[in-house]
């Protein structure tokens, strides 16, 4: 349902620039996430002075801080497409503006929370 | 005949009460020991049979059988009026007459159509799950005491299952959405490409799931 109140919280203004924004975080997340998990896998026996030299590199900071900022636009655009899509008018009758503005209002504060916490876990230590 | 909904909580039963029976019997420390092959191989054998009593009825998701029926008329039964009740206090006077049809029971969900909706659950999934993730990344850099923490941490059985259960949604979301991508830059667009790669989705997903639960204990 694309309405006044729906596209005005849209992260790129429009589909075309939300579309975008989705594919290029899908891929940088895809790789980091690969990436991840294939180095963890690799290292069966991990140690805290492995782990904490991994972080440690800046490389691997700017990798991190740069997944999760598109972690935030990801997710940001993936639940704005769901509020969207299912806190309708037909599925909650006049209550759904307000219930999907909270609802995205809870998300942004989440996405917040995340990005604030992970700049902390990155270079806060 | 058992329809698809059955076969898929029989496997879900099957893989949850069957995974930690195979680790039981060999430990759950062994992973890493020459012992993962015998586990490896149970694993896939597992996976294969359970995949084996999918029913095979054309590409289409059958619709509930007799046994299941009353379950999900129940759950649509809520939802329908969740639904119907915002209906009908939204519908305009000219819609009227407008046959409305949301009996859920009734449709028949393509197995893309499946994916489609798990892709998106996933993702909600995930968006939460991320603070578990976050929990343990910053527990495990903290310090040398940290770290050991969250390995005791990982040691709990609930703990074990919530991080599985998170790196499962994440594994489905990434390998369904790497078949995003690959449909955006055209590959496996046509019909039958969309069900072939569906299929491909759950299959590939279903493994790699069960192979992260096993990495994890």
């Amino acid at each position: 349902m694309v309405n006044h109140v729906s596209s005005v919280t849209s992260l790129g203004r429009n589909g075309l620039y939300d579309w975008v924004i989705q594919r290029f975080s899908a891929i940088i997340l895809g790789a980091y996430t690969i990436g991840l998990l294939g180095w963890l896998l690799l290292t069966p026996d991990l140690d805290y002075a492995t782990w904490a030299a991994l972080f440690g590199t800046t490389w691997m900071r700017i990798a991190t801080l740069l997944a999760l900022l598109s972690l935030c636009a990801h997710a940001w655009v993936g639940m704005w497409t769901i509020s969207t899509d299912y806190l309708t008018s037909m599925a909650l009758g006049r209550a759904a503006t307000a219930v999907r503005l909270l609802f995205q209002a809870g998300c942004v504060i989440l996405i917040f929370i995340y990005l604030v916490w992970g700049i902390q876990i990155l270079w806060g230590n | 005949m058992h329809c698809h909904l059955c076969a898929l909580s029989r496997m879900l039963i099957l893989y949850f009460a069957g995974l930690p029976t195979i680790l039981a019997a060999h430990g759950l420390n062994c992973v890493t020991s020459l012992e993962s092959w015998k586990i490896r191989h149970q694993v896939s054998a597992f996976v294969r049979t359970s995949m084996c009593r999918f029913p095979t009825v054309g590409q289409w998701f059958t619709p509930p059988c007799t046994g299941c029926r009353p379950a999900v008329q129940a759950l649509t039964g809520i939802a329908n009026q969740v639904l119907c009740a915002g209906l009908q206090q939204n519908r305009l006077p000219v819609k009227d007459n407008r046959p409305v049809n949301l009996d859920l029971t009734k449709f028949h969900f393509p197995l893309p159509a499946i994916t489609s909706i798990l892709h998106r659950i996933t993702g909600v999934v995930l968006f939460a799950g991320t603070a578990v993730l976050l929990w343990l990344l910053s527990e495990s850099l903290s310090s040398q005491q940290g770290f050991d923490r969250a390995q005791q941490w990982l040691d709990l059985l609930a703990v074990k299952l919530l991080v599985w259960a998170v790196l499962a949604g994440l594994l489905f979301h990434l390998i369904a959405g790497i078949r995003h991508l690959l449909m955006d830059a055209g590959i496996g667009e046509t019909l039958q490409g969309g069900r072939n790669g569906a299929v491909l989705v759950v299959v590939l997903s279903v493994i790699s799931i069960v192979l992260a639960g096993v990495w994890v204990w």
